[in-house]
C-alpha cells in the first residue's frame, strides 16, 4: 500500500481501518502523522454533527404513539365514560413517561448513553496514559497505572453529574467504561440488551459501569480497571 | 402487547437523538425532522413484530426516516436534492462565539451538496460503514466512498485559507 492509497481509504472511512491500512500507518511517520491529524479532526466533526436535540423528543414520540394508537381505532359511537377512559389512560401514559426520565433506573441510564454514543465504538486514537487522565479529570478520577491501549476517553454529563467516558479493546469488541462518581448504587446490577451486557459496582463512593458485546468477559475488565483507577487527590 | 411497548421505548430512546440529527442535516427544518422523526417511530412501532434480526434496528429505522422524507417532498413537490444548503439557524446556536471551529465546520458542513453530506452524517453521527451507508442509499459502495472522500477533502478545502493548503505525497 503507498502513502496516497493509505490517505484516500483514511479519509473515505477513518472508523474502519484495514490490518494492512494499520501496518502502513505503523511503518510511514507521515501517514501516521497524517492520521493523527485526521483523527483530531474527526473529534471536531463528530462535536459539529451533534446540533441541539428538542428536549423531551424521545418521550413525546412515545406519548404520541399512545396517544395515535387510540385515535385510529375503529370509530365506535363514543360515551362519554369511554371518552373519559381515554383521557385517563393518557394521563397515566404520560405520568409513567414523566416518572421514567425523573426517575431513570441506573441501569437504563447507563444503556442510553452507551447507545447515545455508539459512534465512540468506533474510535481509535491510542491513547497514553496521560492524554486519558486529561480528559478524565473532571471526573474526579485518574488512572494510577496504564490501562493499555485506550480507543477513547472523555469526560461526559451522566444524569446531573460529571462522570468519565473510557472505550478499551475487549475480546469480543470494544469495551465501555462509565465512572459515575455520584451515582451510589446499593449492590451490583447487572445490564442487558439485545447487543450489550455488562455490570454496574459500587466505585469509590460512586459507581463505574462495564459493558460489552454478549460474551465479553465483563468481571475480568472490571477487577482491570479497579486496580488502575483511582479518586484524585 | 407490554412486552412490545418496552421494547419500543427502548428504541425510541437508543435511536430517536441520532435520527433527529441525521433528518435535520438532511432538510435543515427542526420541525420537519421531529415530525419525521416521529412519524418514523410509528411506522417502526407497526412494523416491530416482522423485524427478524435486532441487530438491523437501526439501519431499519434509517432507511424509514429517508424514505419518510423523499415522501414529505414528493408531497409538497419540492425535490430532496435542492437542498445543497441548509441554513445554520436551524441548528438553534447559529451564534459564532459558541465555539469557533465548530461553528466554521458547521457551516461548511451545512454547504456541502447533499450527496456529499449525507453519506458523511450517516457515518459520523450513526457510525455505518461503508457498506451499510450504500445499502440505505441504495448506491454502490465504491460510490459511497467517493462521496466520503470528497466530502471530507470539500470540508478541508473550505475550512483552509488558501495560502495553507498542501497536496499530498
Amino acid at each position: 500500500m503507498n502513502c496516497l492509497e493509505f490517505r484516500r481509504l483514511y479519509l473515505s472511512d477513518p472508523y474502519h481501518c484495514s490490518e494492512e491500512m494499520e501496518a502502513h500507518r505503523l511503518a510511514c511517520d507521515h501517514c501516521h502523522r497524517f492520521a493523527r491529524q485526521q483523527s483530531e479532526q474527526e473529534i471536531q466533526l463528530k462535536r459539529a454533527v451533534k446540533v441541539a436535540v428538542p428536549e423531551g423528543l424521545a418521550s413525546r414520540i412515545i406519548v404520541s404513539k399512545a396517544l395515535h394508537g387510540r385515535a385510529n381505532k375503529a370509530t365506535v359511537k363514543r360515551r362519554p365514560f369511554k371518552l373519559l377512559a381515554s383521557l385517563l389512560a393518557a394521563s397515566f401514559t404520560l405520568l409513567a413517561v414523566l416518572w421514567r426520565i425523573l426517575f431513570i433506573p441506573t441501569e437504563q441510564l447507563v444503556l442510553t448513553h452507551v447507545t447515545d454514543e455508539i459512534h465512540h465504538l468506533q474510535d481509535n486514537f491510542a491513547l497514553t496514559t496521560h492524554a486519558v487522565n486529561q480528559k478524565i479529570r473532571s471526573s474526579g478520577l485518574y488512572a494510577s497505572q496504564s490501562l493499555g491501549p485506550v480507543r477513547y476517553a472523555g469526560s461526559c454529563q451522566i444524569r446531573d453529574h460529571v462522570g468519565a467516558h473510557i472505550i478499551i479493546p475487549g475480546k469480543r469488541g470494544p469495551v465501555t467504561v462509565l465512572l459515575m462518581p455520584k451515582e451510589s448504587i446499593q449492590h451490583p446490577l447487572t445490564v442487558k440488551d439485545h447487543r450489550f451486557s455488562g455490570r454496574i459496582v459500587p466505585f469509590t463512593g460512586g459507581s463505574m459501569a462495564v459493558i460489552g458485546e454478549r460474551g465479553e468477559p465483563i468481571d475480568h475488565w472490571i477487577d482491570y480497571m479497579s486496580q488502575r483507577l483511582a479518586q484524585a487527590g | 402487547m407490554v412486552l412490545k411497548q418496552t421494547q419500543f421505548d427502548a428504541i425510541v430512546n437508543a435511536y430517536s437523538v441520532d435520527l433527529y440529527r441525521y433528518l435535520i442535516w438532511l432538510c435543515g427544518n427542526t420541525q420537519l425532522a421531529e415530525d419525521i422523526s416521529q412519524e418514523t417511530f410509528f411506522r417502526a412501532w407497526r412494523g416491530l413484530d416482522k423485524l427478524q434480526d435486532p441487530k438491523a434496528i437501526k439501519s431499519w429505522l434509517f432507511t424509514i426516516a429517508r424514505r419518510e422524507l423523499a415522501r414529505h417532498f414528493e408531497k409538497n413537490k419540492t425535490i430532496m436534492e435542492s437542498l445543497d444548503e441548509i441554513h445554520l439557524a436551524a441548528f438553534g446556536d447559529a451564534d459564532p462565539a459558541l465555539d469557533p471551529d465548530v461553528f466554521s465546520l458547521r457551516q461548511a458542513l451545512s454547504r456541502l451538496p447533499l450527496p456529499y453530506r449525507e453519506p458523511l452524517v450517516l457515518q459520523v453521527i450513526a457510525g455505518y460503514s461503508g457498506n451499510e451507508i450504500a445499502e440505505i442509499l441504495q448506491v454502490q459502495v465504491n460510490t459511497v466512498m467517493t462521496r466520503l472522500f470528497r466530502a471530507r477533502k470539500l470540508l478541508a478545502q473550505a475550512l483552509t485559507p488558501a495560502s495553507d493548503e498542501k497536496g499530498f505525497k
